[in-house]
């Protein structure tokens, strides 16, 4: 079995009366894409707010390549993240935007030329985000995930917004990123969606792991042909369970 | 479940598990991408409202001087009789420079304003979480956000500060024939004392911003403690408490009432004053460093 990049012990997290997340253990394997899968507000983005430093779990742990994030001495190398879309000011322009990330991680400026023109925004650099439409801040919020070339690449929900171009870009961009060696967890609700780029699948509902295994191998165990039939049987099971 | 994955082997040889020392971000860095966020985020912001401090701060200055020395002398007045008038203002006059510094209370206000929209600019639309994936070390990040506010801000406070003066000290010379002059007896410590109070502001408003993370919440704190806090506290505390406040400190550093009753020795006026914003930040650092990201 593959080692884990990012591997979670009974973390849980309760936002006032909300069990968020409730003693998750998981385990995403170096050089797969995993899918984060499960209905809104699951847990799903609480779990990747964990990982990343964000907030503070009441209970457990979860790190990325070996240690909390927030001990990482190169931060952009180890992980990327795009999260609730992108994190600029609509006063700033994109290219100010992926600058100041790249100072901030001690990356060469000459990356954030190559990123803009790689995510289709290098004629739209010098504009305020503020004008930008969702797809192109969503491009801008990949485009700073990858800024670090780093190791794991965390996308929450990337293809909000973007039209069949651009979703089968984001689909390319993580095989591609898996094919060089990287590790991808991919947070989405859109299961079909998820279907065509995930090998590694984590469905999660109500702050709970459902399922946590390679998607052939699960689907072959549950006697199901895609993640939609998959999820279905495991909230079942999960109901069935309580 | 193995406990940690310290020990793990990586399939890639592209990302080794300890990053090279050239690759590693510091201190320097987080503060210059700090810099370069203020610069970008605050370009069409910023200025026009250091601006219009400025202005304020000139105008209400020179405004108190305007009435003060030049409207209460009636224009029909032989000018040698207006002259001895204006002199005899002078001499009645508690302090000049106190005059000329009149609007530097509401100035430290509103650099207070900024040094809390710089730090709350970040919380009204998710850019936080932005940032502190980038720095996730937040000791660090919060002393390159308060150094990069304050490296922001001082330039203003010096040059508001300078022009308020010349301004002022151009009209006691033009109105009254005389001039303080920058250099003479205690005038450069007390030009001094005027823009620490508006950095020792700015830093203020900055933690109160990081404690709260809302700039309305913020300004409303500030102006509650530079402009109401003495009032409503009224006799509810002794007098000799109300001079440790921050506006009565903010006042003596402008003032110089060096041994008035109750006061702290003006020595003491710049620490006490400064004490302030660091209690302030102390608590704003534990809040960033211990709480979610919000």
């Amino acid at each position: 079995m593959l080692a884990p990049v990012m591997e979670s012990a009974g973390a849980s997290k309760r936002y006032g009366r909300i069990q968020a997340l409730d003693r998750v253990s998981l385990r995403v394997p170096a050089g797969r894409v995993t899918g984060l899968l499960g209905p809104n507000g699951a847990g799903k983005s609480t779990l990747l707010r964990l990982a990343l430093g964000l907030d503070r779990p009441d209970a457990g742990w979860v790190r990325i390549a070996g240690r909390a994030f927030t001990e990482q001495p190169a931060p952009a190398r180890v992980a990327g993240a795009l999260l609730d879309g992108v994190g600029a000011h609509p006063a700033q322009s994109g290219l100010a935007y992926l600058r100041t990330l790249a100072l901030a991680g001690r990356i060469p400026a000459e990356r954030v030329a190559a990123l803009l023109e790689e995510v289709g925004l290098a004629q739209a650099a010098r504009r305020s985000v503020g004008g930008y439409s969702l797809g192109m801040r969503q491009r801008l919020g990949i485009a700073a995930a990858l800024l670090g070339r780093p190791r794991l690449l965390i996308l929450d929900e990337p293809t909000n917004g973007l039209d069949p171009e651009g979703i089968a870009w984001v689909h390319r961009l993580l095989r591609e990123h898996t094919a060089a060696g990287g590790t991808a967890v991919l947070s989405s609700h859109h299961l079909a969606e998820a279907e065509a780029s995930v090998d590694h699948v984590v469905l999660i509902k109500d702050g709970r792991v459902l399922l946590d295994g390679p998607k052939d191998e699960l689907a072959r165990e549950h006697g199901v042909g895609s993640l939609s039939e998959l999820y279905l049987a495991a909230a079942a099971g999960s109901g069935a369970q309580r | 479940m193995s406990a940690t994955t310290a020990d793990a082997e990586l399939p890639d040889e592209a990302w080794p598990e300890e990053a090279a020392a050239e690759d590693v971000p510091g201190w320097r860095d987080v503060l210059r991408a700090e810099n370069a966020k203020l610069r970008s985020i605050f370009r069409l912001v910023t200025l026009p409202a250091l601006g219009v401090i400025v202005v304020l701060l000139v105008g209400i200055s020179s405004a108190n001087q305007q009435q003060r020395f030049v409207v209460s002398v009636p224009a029909h007045i032989p000018a040698a009789q207006a002259a001895q008038i204006r002199a005899l203002q002078l001499s009645n006059a508690p302090d000049p420079l106190g005059i000329i510094f009149g609007g530097v209370v509401l100035a430290a206000v509103l650099f207070g304003c900024f040094g809390a929209y710089c730090a709350c600019v970040e919380y009204s639309n998710g850019m936080i979480r932005s940032t502190l994936t980038a720095v996730p070390r937040r000791g660090r990040l919060f002393g390159a956000k308060l150094t990069a506010a304050m490296l922001a801000a001082a330039p203003a406070a010096l040059a508001s500060i300078l022009v308020v003066f010349w301004i002022g000290d151009a009209l006691l010379a033009r109105h009254l024939g005389i001039s303080v002059g920058a250099f003479e007896g205690r005038v450069l410590l007390r030009l001094f004392g005027a823009v620490v109070c508006l950095l020792g502001a700015t830093a203020l408003g900055f933690a109160i911003g990081m404690i709260m993370r809302s700039t309305a919440a913020s300004i409303v704190a500030l102006v509650f403690v530079y402009l109401f806090l003495i009032a409503l506290l009224g006799a509810a505390v002794s007098h000799s408490v109300q001079e440790y406040l921050a506006p009565s400190l903010l006042g003596e550093l402008l003032y110089l009432r060096d041994g008035g009753s109750g006061q702290p020795p003006l020595a003491a006026a710049y620490p006490l004053y400064l004490a302030w914003p660091l209690v302030f930040s102390a608590a704003a650092y534990l809040r960033f460093t211990r709480s979610d990201a919000g």
